[in-house]
């Protein structure tokens, strides 16, 4: 075929094709199933068009326009698949705890880690106080040495919205960094757990050291549980997409990781927004004279509903379970 | 158009006609088969040639972003200052509020710009860039939120996987299955239907190039190469030149750059002995 027919039997038709795909970009709720449908037939004959056209006819203007109106018609008619948010309902009942338990060994790991690293900045510190110093500060170690412990002199100084706030967005950028840092073959979620660990584990010795674990214990009772299980599965779920780099089975490493990535993403929101409401919690609860024993009701009933919430994976639908029963057999 | 394929139609159902049961990647072309550049299988495994952002143009554009951020920042930080001293400075709430508005803007800016406008912030907007998916598509609100939430290691580090990366992806995009093309706005072209037998590729492009650029060159320049043209077409090619309906050389009057494209613009007759470019130049 020549260029000058080639041009001739279709510049009317992409043009057209052309006008009807900028009616639907601009207004895509007007557009109806049939229409979308026709759209999507000439879009099929569109790519044979410029198929042809760049094997036979490689840099001429038609090739090139036709490249272009291939390109934005893929990015308007081409969606991702699934793309579309779950209700509210079914992210509560199904979808999260779902995703967490796909993520259960990562978070497993992680807080196996915490847990050692924890015991580790513990024995370090009472074999060589200076460790915890380094996480509290001078004036802290001089504060416990007058029978102060440094929270106090925090929320003298400041008012405790604003407190809470900022208590708030740092915990979000920590389990935000930690969460990311997993991509990283799974080193920054080792990390945040092991530092996190670490630090816990040297300011309850350096306190103890000091005879202050009491007040230490009592500020830390409400919102401490839950915290820190927010932030390990959120390093939980970094280490999740870290680990799809390299678990073997059926499906393309790139599948795997988009695939971890989604499930890590629900993970990480459930933190985000726990983190922003433990915030408030650490800013006006915690620090209040409210016995420890409340303080602690408060925090072990918080951790105990989100593990239960996360722990209540749903059983597969019957239709999915007859599904994969057909595939097995 | 013998030579074209009859597409078979898409799915037709409750869902799009073009979703995920015809993803390429479910049909068989393989993300394997896809090229190192910006060539992506389509449908039916027809190549797309997207135009993926180098690490210049995504640098500045984040730049710029950045540049935009640190604006929201200062406007954020002057309507707390202005409401605290309306109050006297007592109340602590427009600090609160200003410090949560802070962050939800460093978190939220660059996922909120590229899910409302289909993969464009305002950075990427000025530098003609947007985020689409690894099938040229869409990609989902779920990998907006992800490719900008794994900002925080891109940051310091994404311009490594750029670097190396064959499709300039960061971890962001990798994760999110998701690339930066250039998204230029449509530039009209001129298709010469009408060529002299004898002209293979190379001589269609020159002169289309050259008919697109003209209105932007400066007159006296655009006029003296279109008449170039036509007395070179006039040696090489009268013949053409007499079928469209010039009989001598110079008969020509006005804006040489009018002939030329009244020549060669118009889609020929296809009974025309003034065709082609045969399949055998391609």
């Amino acid at each position: 075929m020549d260029y000058g027919r080639f041009v001739e039997m279709h510049r009317d038709r992409h043009e057209a094709f052309a006008r009807d795909l900028e009616a639907m970009r601009e207004r895509p709720h007007t557009i109806g199933f049939a229409q979308l449908d026709d759209l999507a037939t000439r879009y099929r004959v569109l790519l044979h068009d410029y198929a042809v056209a760049r094997e036979r006819f490689a840099g001429t203007a038609a090739t090139r326009r036709l490249r272009r109106l291939t390109l934005n018609a893929t990015q308007v008619l081409q969606r991702a698949p699934a793309d579309h948010l779950p209700s509210l309902g079914s992210l509560v009942r199904v979808d999260v705890p779902r995703a967490i338990a796909a993520m259960r060994s990562s978070i497993l790991a992680i807080c196996a880690l915490f847990t050692f690293s924890a015991l580790l900045g513990y024995a370090l510190t009472v074999l060589d106080p200076a460790l915890g110093a380094t996480f509290v500060g001078p004036d802290s170690v001089e504060g416990l040495r007058r029978g102060e412990i440094w929270i106090d002199s925090v929320f003298a100084e400041l008012p405790a919205g604003l407190i809470a706030v900022m208590i708030s967005i740092n915990n979000m950028k920590v389990a935000l960094f930690a969460w990311a840092g997993g991509l990283l073959l799974g080193v920054g979620a080792l990390y945040a757990a092991l530092i996190n660990g670490v630090m816990l584990g040297a300011v309850i010795a350096l306190t103890a050291r000091f005879s202050m674990e009491a007040p230490l214990l009592d500020f830390i009772g409400a919102h401490g549980p839950l915290e820190i299980t927010l932030i390990l599965v959120a390093a939980g779920a970094g280490l999740h997409m870290g680990r799809s780099f390299f678990v073997d089975d059926e499906r393309p490493r790139s599948q795997r990781l988009a695939a971890a990535g989604r499930e890590a993403l629900l993970a990480l929101a459930v933190c985000l927004l726990g983190l922003f409401l433990l915030g408030f919690i650490e800013g006006y609860v915690s620090p209040s004279i409210a016995p420890t024993w409340s303080k602690w009701t408060v925090g072990l009933v918080l951790e105990a509903l989100f593990l239960t919430w996360v722990a209540s994976v749903p059983r597969p639908d019957r239709a999915a379970r007859t599904q994969a029963a057909g595939a097995a057999t | 158009m013998t030579d074209l394929v009859e597409p078979s139609r898409p799915a037709v159902g409750n869902r799009s006609p073009l979703d995920a049961s015809q993803d390429p990647r479910a049909l068989g072309g393989a993300r394997g088969a896809t090229a190192r550049d910006g060539g992506i299988l389509g449908l039916d495994n027809v190549q797309l040639d997207l135009e993926l952002a180098g690490i210049g143009s995504r640098t500045l554009a984040i730049v710029l972003d950045y540049l935009v951020l640190m604006v929201g920042f200062a406007l954020v930080l002057s309507g707390a200052l202005a409401v605290a001293s309306i109050f006297a400075f007592e109340s602590i709430w427009p600090w609160v509020i200003g410090l949560l508005a802070i962050f939800a803007l460093q978190l939220g800016y660059f996922a909120a710009f590229e899910i409302a406008t289909q993969g464009r912030t305002p950075g990427k907007m000025a530098l003609g860039l947007r985020s689409v998916s690894d099938l040229g598509g869409r990609p989902s609100t779920s990998a907006f939120l992800v490719r900008n939430l794994l900002r925080a290691i891109d940051t310091p580090l994404g311009v490594l996987p750029i670097m190396l990366d064959g499709r300039c992806r960061r971890f962001g995009d990798m994760v999110a299955h998701t690339l930066v093309v250039h998204d230029r706005p449509e530039r009209a072209t001129v298709d010469v239907g009408r060529v002299p037998t004898a002209w293979g590729l190379r001589e269609v492009t020159v002169v289309e190039s050259f008919l697109e650029r003209a209105d932007r060159m400066e007159e006296a320049r655009a006029a003296a190469m279109a008449q170039e043209i036509l007395d070179w077409m006039w040696r090489r090619h009268p013949q053409f030149l007499a079928e469209a309906g010039l009989t001598e050389p110079g008969i020509e009057r006005g804006d040489p750059v009018l002939w030329l494209r009244a020549v060669l613009a118009t889609p020929a007759p296809s009974t025309s002995a003034g065709s082609a470019i045969s399949t055998a130049d391609v």
